[in-house]
C-alpha cells in the first residue's frame, strides 16, 4: 500500500504521499478491509500452527461429523477436519491472487503503454486482440489455458494471469493515449527526450494510480477465479485443500453435511469483499478518473 | 442502416472465424496425444494408429484445418472422441438450457438492477442509497457458485420449495420453470449488482444535465422527468454494459450449472475437459464464441432503437 503514493510519480512530495496513506486509513471501510486482508495473510502464513489437524489426514471413523468441540466446523466425507482444510485453503487463494495479478500487471502494462503511446498499426492490432479477449468470460479463458497446459497451482496462476492481461493492457493503453497529448510530454519531447525516456519518465509514473486500483480489484477477481476453477475440478487438485474444492465437497454432500460449504464460502466472500472495498477506497483517494476518463477532465488538469 | 448491419455482421463472422481458428490450433498444440488420452496407457500401437486414422488425426494439419473450416460452414463440429456422437447434436441438446438460464438471469438482473439504480441515484445519500450500494458491493464479491450453494441450502434443503438436483429428463414446462428459478436468481442477483452500480452512476451524471433542470423548471412531475427524460439517456450505456456482462453471465452459467447439476453448455464443457474430449471442447468453446459475438451484435443493433442519435452507415 505504500506504493499508492507514487501515483503521480516523482512530482508528488513525500508529505503528500504519507498523507494519502493516512487518508486511506481514516476511511473506515478501508481500515476494516485492510484488517481482514492482514488476518487472511496471517492465516495463510501460520496455517500449520493455527490448524488443529493435518488438512489431508483421513479418519474414516469420523467421517461427516457435524460441527462440535473436537471438529469446530465438522469433518468431510473422508473424516478430514474442515476447519484445518479451510485454514490451509487460504494459501492457494492468496498465492494465486497475488502472483497472477503481479504477472498480469507486469505483462499487460508495458504492452498497453507502448501500444497507446505509439499508436498506429501496433495499437490497432493490440486493441483488436484485447477486445476479442475481453468479450470472453475470464473463467472460460482460464479454463482453456488449464485444458491446454494442465492443472496444478503454477498453471492456475498462469491461466488467471492470462485471463487478466487484457484488462491491464486496455487500462495502460488508455492512460498512455491521454498522457501523450499533455503539454509536459510535448515539452519533454521538444527538449529532445527519446520515446523510451518519455515512456519511462512521464507516461509510466502517471499511469500507476489506475493500475494500482485495478490490481487491487484484480486480486479480488483472481481469488474468486481460483476458487471457481478449483470448484470445477480444474484448479487445485484434491486432496490439497482450496476454498473452491471445499465448496464443491459441500455441494456433493449437501444433503448429508450441509455445513461443509459455509465456512470456506464465507471466507472466500470475505476475502473478495475486502479486496473490492480496498480497491474502491484507493480509487476514491487517487481518483484515477482524472487520467482514465479523458476529455472532460483534461481542461481541469492543464 | 442496412450497410451498418451488414458491416457488423461481417465483423462478427470474422471474429468467430478467428476464435475458431485459434481454438483449432490450440487443441492441436497440446503436448498430450488425444489417442493415448482416450485409449489409456495399455493401448497397443495398432489401436492407437486405428484411432488416429478414424478420428482423422493422422492427416496433415492443413488438410485437417480445411475440413474443419468446411465443417464450420455447415455447422458440423465433428464427432466426440469419447462417445463418437455428433458434437453439434450434443451441443444443440443442452443449448436451450443455457440460453434460457442466461436470459432469465438477465431478466432478473435488469428488473432488479435498473429500478434500484434509478432509486439510489434519485435518493442519493439516503438509507435506500446506502442499502443499494451495500447490495451492489456484496453482489460484486459473492462468487456465483457460493451464492448458488446458499440458495440451494435455504430453499431446497431447509425449506424444500425446490428440488436439490436440477437435472432434466423430459419434464413439462412447469418443472422446467421451477428448476429455472434458483439458477436464474443466482446469476441474476450478481448481474443486478453490476446493473445497479452502473445505472446509479449514469443516472447521477444525467441528472446534472441542463435539460433535466429545464424539464423541472417547466413544471414537469418528477416521475416524468426521471423515467421519460433521464432514463432514456441512461439506457444506452446500461444496455451496452448488459451486453458486455453477458459474457460474464455465460461464464457464471458454467459454475451455476455445476452447482445445480443442471444440463447446459457449461456443464458439457467441464465434462469434456475432464474427459479430454478435444473435439467436444473445441465445439463447446466455438459455441460460446458464437453466442458472445451474437449478443454483442444484438447490443450494437439495439442502440438504434434506443438512441436515434446513433448514426448508422
Amino acid at each position: 500500500m505504500a506504493d499508492a503514493g507514487t501515483a503521480n510519480g516523482t512530482a508528488v512530495p513525500r508529505v503528500a504521499r504519507r498523507s494519502r496513506l493516512r487518508v486511506l486509513l481514516t476511511d473506515p471501510g478501508a481500515r476494516i478491509a485492510l484488517l481482514v486482508i492482514l488476518a487472511l495473510a496471517l492465516l495463510a502464513l501460520f496455517a500449520p500452527v493455527i490448524a488443529p489437524f493435518d488438512p489431508t489426514a483421513q479418519r474414516v471413523a469420523d467421517a461427516l461429523q457435524p460441527p462440535g468441540t473436537t471438529y469446530w466446523f465438522g469433518t468431510d466425507e473422508f473424516g478430514r477436519d474442515v476447519f484445518s482444510r479451510v485454514v490451509h485453503g487460504a494459501r492457494p487463494a492468496l498465492l494465486v491472487g497475488l502472483c497472477s495479478v503481479t504477472l498480469a500487471v507486469c505483462v499487460g502494462t508495458p504492452i498497453g503503454l507502448v501500444a497507446g503511446f505509439l499508436g498506429g498499426w501496433l495499437d490497432t492490432a493490440v486493441s483488436g486482440v484485447v477486445d476479442v479477449l475481453l468479450s470472453f468470460p475470464s473463467l472460460l479463458l482460464a479454463m482453456m489455458v488449464v485444458t491446454l497446459a494442465g492443472s496444478g497451482l503454477e498453471m492456475v496462476v498462469l491461466a488467471i494471469a492470462i485471463s487478466q492481461v487484457p484488462v491491464f493492457v486496455r487500462l495502460a493503453r488508455s492512460s498512455a493515449m491521454i498522457l501523450r497529448e499533455l503539454d509536459y510530454v510535448a515539452a519533454s519531447r521538444s527538449f529532445g527526450a527519446g520515446r523510451l525516456y518519455v515512456l519511462w519518465r512521464h507516461i509510466l509514473p502517471n499511469s500507476v494510480g489506475p493500475i494500482i486500483v485495478m490490481a487491487t480489484l484484480g486480486i479480488a477477481g483472481a481469488i474468486r477465479e481460483e476458487a471457481g476453477l478449483s470448484f470445477l475440478g480444474l484448479g487445485v487438485q484434491p486432496p490439497a485443500p482450496s476454498w473452491g474444492n471445499l465448496i464443491y465437497a459441500g455441494v456433493a454432500n449437501i444433503l448429508d453435511a450441509p455445513w461443509l460449504a459455509l465456512l470456506p464460502g464465507t471466507l472466500l466472500t470475505l476475502s473478495v469483499l475486502a479486496f473490492n472495498i480496498l480497491g474502491d477506497s484507493v480509487r476514491d483517494i487517487l481518483d484515477p478518473r482524472d487520467i482514465v476518463s479523458g476529455t472532460t477532465d483534461q481542461g481541469r488538469r492543464t | 442502416m442496412i450497410r451498418f448491419v451488414l458491416r457488423r455482421l461481417l465483423a462478427t463472422l470474422v471474429i468467430v472465424l478467428c476464435v475458431a481458428s485459434v481454438v483449432f490450433f490450440a487443441m492441436r498444440l497440446i503436448p498430450a496425444d488425444p489417442a493415448e488420452v482416450v485409449l489409456g496407457d495399455h493401448a497397443t500401437a495398432e489401436s492407437l494408429a486405428a484411432f488416429r486414422r478414424s478420428a482423422g488425426l493422422d492427416r496433415p494439419l492443413g488438410e485437417q484445418y480445411r475440413d474443419f473450416l468446411a465443417g464450420l460452414i455447415v455447422a458440423d463440429l465433428g464427432r466426440s472422441l469419447i462417445s463418437n456422437t455428433s458434437v453439434g447434436q450434443q451441443i444443440l441438446e443442452v443449448l436451450p438450457y443455457t440460453i434460457s438460464l442466461a436470459f432469465a438471469a438477465l431478466l432478473v438482473g435488469a428488473t432488479l438492477g435498473i429500478p434500484l439504480g434509478v432509486a439510489t441515484a434519485v435518493w442519493r445519500g439516503r438509507w435506500l442509497d446506502l442499502a443499494g450500494r451495500v447490495f451492489a458491493l456484496l453482489g460484486f464479491s459473492l462468487p456465483a457458485f457460493y451464492l448458488g450453494v446458499v440458495l440451494l441450502l435455504v430453499f431446497s434443503v431447509w425449506l424444500g420449495w425446490f428440488p436439490v438436483v436440477h437435472s432434466m429428463r423430459g419434464e413439462g414446462v412447469g418443472e422446467h420453470l421451477q428448476k429455472l428459478v434458483l439458477p436464474a436468481l443466482t446469476l441474476g442477483i450478481i448481474q443486478a449488482a453490476y446493473i445497479t452500480r452502473l445505472t446509479r452512476s449514469t443516472m447521477l451524471e444525467t441528472l446534472r444535465q441542463d435539460y433535466i433542470r429545464t424539464a423541472f423548471a417547466k413544471g414537469l412531475g418528477s416521475g416524468r422527468v426521471y423515467f421519460v427524460h433521464a432514463l432514456r439517456n441512461v439506457m444506452v450505456p446500461v444496455v451496452t454494459a448488459i451486453g458486455l456482462y453477458t459474457g460474464a453471465v455465460l461464464g457464471g452459467a458454467i459454475l451455476t450449472e455445476t452447482v445445480f447439476s443442471r444440463p447446459g453448455l457449461g456443464k458439457l464443457l467441464v465434462g469434456a475437459i475432464a474427459q479430454r474430449d478435444y473435439n467436444l471442447i473445441q465445439g463447446g468453446l466455438i459455441t460460446f464464441a458464437v453466442l458472445i459475438a451474437g449478443i454483442n451484435l444484438l447490443v450494437d443493433l439495439s442502440y438504434a432503437l434506443i438512441d436515434p442519435r446513433v448514426k448508422h452507415g
